[in-house]
């Protein structure tokens, strides 16, 4: 896992996650241009409820935290709405 | 072997290269390790004891005399990693530790291999491990004409490393696994069966960062203290998400009946309101995840938190733990507070099993996959053989419907590189003689379906589906033109699925198309193999 804490601007989208296993459910991910869409997790929350990042759902949004390589998932430790998209 | 100590102990200079004498003085280095077998060895080789005095390569000519009917098991660790990772004392200890118990034993002979003689602390990758166990068991096959029964790894994934797949389900990025040291083949699962040939049982103790020697000598003595007439004959406790419990309650009633728990009827904390604490059996078919550490049920969009790492430490006997959870046996970089794998061995679990990733199985009967590794397993345990006779009839039975036909092979090749065994692989609770005596509860549930006529007119009309599936992707996939597909169906939180599975061999190369569709044949996601 990286130490650096960084941020990224996109939109929170929740998608299947998972299809078929003892996983499927409905994962948050952000989306932002010309970048493969990055999963979310918020550190501490229930994965499969995501609370804090369900009230960010279809918004945009700055999201600061870790990005976990092994998993492939972006381990968010702070969240916050941004007006629009205008400047992602 | 490098010296451990920074003084030369004769003439106290300080060793500023690695030699293997001292450069003021001449006097050879033995490294602690070495000192330590020495010591050991000048104490009157009888019996057991020659066992104790090191790596086995050096009295691979005793062997000839252990009976022939001895099954052969061997320690296998990396010192030099140990101590890098723990010190040099604790690494002293643990090896002592495991050094203390080679020697025969109940039918068995168990050996010690240390990598640090061949690799020092350089951390390779699994398949020079592979290669190096390859070539000492040829010897003992030359010698002994067999080959040894199992491996009991010391050490985490650094010490002594767990191969890495792909992963073809395209379900996670890659797949952590031990089975390359039961099968010590260096072949790709995915594309040669003789990578899926489990012939050695293969078991983790992972001590490290989050277990010490103080962990696993508490272990071993658990481990040594099990009285097979007086392990409780208590049914297996089962704890089910609810969404899973037809599933669960089948697997339930081969284990040896009883009604399935669910949550979220019952989550982290009420579960002790029902909990047979007292049960040396445990299985769980709930969530888990790569990121918490906790377990969760599910029914309607509901996931409380059913079960975490403080709740593994509440079992008051010696027990053992299957679970279906993905992610249910991770333990790399994790502590007590993170895994319930670790929290379990540290405190009464003698053998648990479970999966390093996202893990498959079906909602309701008939079990496949993770369901029938899990069964298996605690069913054999509960039959009187050992963790790793249990895992390995488990993988059986799933290498049985990959070789007929019977399921997903793609899903069944990930359940049997997934699921790892943690604790001894030569413990048993219970002996089968004993266990032919234990009354069942009278009540078997009997599961009934419901839907059982809905569901045999949709699989009907499942060769109208396929016509029209196959039309729709044989253009992008003219491989799968005239070629069955295996069907398989899953129930999630947004109704029914299905999963069509092509398998193609063209110029000697499979190739897997994997589709997956509600039960109108609407594809929601297209799977090819890389």
């Amino acid at each position: 896992m990286s130490d650096v804490k960084v941020e990224h601007l996109g939109k929170i989208v929740f998608l299947p996650y998972a299809s078929g296993s003892k996983s499927d459910s409905l994962r948050p991910f952000l989306v932002r241009p010309d970048v493969l869409p990055l999963r979310l997790h918020y550190n501490g929350s229930n994965p499969f409820k995501e609370d804090e990042l369900f009230k960010c759902a279809d918004k945009f949004c700055k999201v600061i935290g870790y990005k976990d390589e092994k998993q492939n998932v972006f381990l968010v430790s702070s969240v916050e709405f941004v007006s629009d998209g205008k400047n992602i | 072997m490098k010296p451990l100590l920074n003084f030369c102990e004769n003439c106290g200079s300080k060793i500023k290269e690695i030699t293997n004498f001292c450069i003021q003085c001449g006097n050879p280095f033995l490294s602690n390790f070495d000192k330590f077998d020495k010591s050991s060895s000048s104490a009157g080789l009888e019996n057991n004891d020659i066992f104790k005095i090191g790596d086995f390569r050096d009295y691979f000519e005793y062997l000839i005399n252990i009976p022939s009917n001895t099954e052969i098991y061997l320690f296998i660790t990396n010192t030099s990693i140990l101590v890098e990772q723990l010190g040099e004392e604790e690494a002293l200890l643990i090896r002592s530790n495991i050094l203390n118990r080679c020697g025969i034993k109940d039918n068995n002979c168990y050996l010690f291999f240390d990598f640090a003689k061949d690799f020092e602390s350089e951390i390779l990758e699994w398949k020079y491990h592979v290669q190096l166990l390859n070539y000492n068991e040829n010897i003992l096959k030359d010698r002994l004409g067999k080959i040894f029964s199992g491996f009991i790894i010391i050490g985490d994934n650094s010490v002594i490393p767990q191969a890495i797949f792909d992963d073809l389900t395209d379900t996670d990025a890659n797949i952590e696994s031990d089975s390359v040291y039961s099968t010590l083949s260096l072949h790709d699962p995915w594309v040669d069966q003789s990578a899926l040939e489990f012939s050695r049982q293969v078991s983790r103790i992972p001590i490290g960062n989050s277990l010490l020697f103080e962990d696993i000598k508490r272990y071993w003595q658990n481990r040594d203290s099990i009285k097979l007439e007086d392990i409780s004959t208590d049914l297996p406790f089962a704890l089910s998400a609810k969404c899973w419990e037809d599933a669960s309650q089948q697997v339930l009633n081969e284990i040896g009946s009883g009604i399935v728990k669910t949550s979220p009827d019952l989550d982290h904390t009420t579960l002790m309101s029902v909990w047979n604490i007292y049960a040396p059996w445990h299985y769980f078919n709930v969530h888990g995840s790569s990121e918490e550490a906790d377990w969760y049920g599910d029914y309607l969009g509901e996931y409380p938190i059913a079960f975490n790492p403080s709740l593994a430490k509440e079992i008051k006997v010696l027990n053992v733990i299957g679970v279906e959870a993905c992610y249910g046996a991770k333990f790399i970089g994790l502590d007590t507070e993170s895994s319930i794998l670790i929290a379990a061995l540290k405190h009464l679990t003698v053998s648990f099993l479970g999966s390093s990733k996202i893990a498959f199985g079906p909602s309701t009967p008939p079990n496949s996959l993770a369901d029938v590794m899990i069964r298996d397993y605690l069913s054999g345990m509960r039959s009187g053989l050992t963790a790793g006779e249990s895992h390995k009839l488990a993988q059986k039975a799933l290498i049985s419907a990959l070789n007929d036909c019977t399921g997903d092979s793609s899903l069944i090749i990930k359940t049997l590189l997934s699921f790892n065994l943690f604790g001894d692989p030569t413990v048993r609770l219970i002996n089968s003689n004993r266990s032919n005596s234990i009354n069942l509860d009278p009540l078997k549930v009997e599961i009934i379906d419901p839907l059982k006529l809905v569901r045999n007119a949709v699989d009907g009309s499942m060769g109208e589906l396929q016509e029209k599936l196959q039309n729709a992707l044989s253009t992008l996939y003219p491989d799968i033109n005239g070629i069955n597909p295996i069907i398989s169906k899953y129930q999630t939180r947004y109704g029914e699925k299905y999963r069509w599975h092509w398998k193609t061999l063209n110029s000697g190369i499979m190739r897997h198309y994997i589709a997956l569709t509600d039960n109108k044949g609407n594809i929601s996601d297209i799977l090819e193999s890389k």
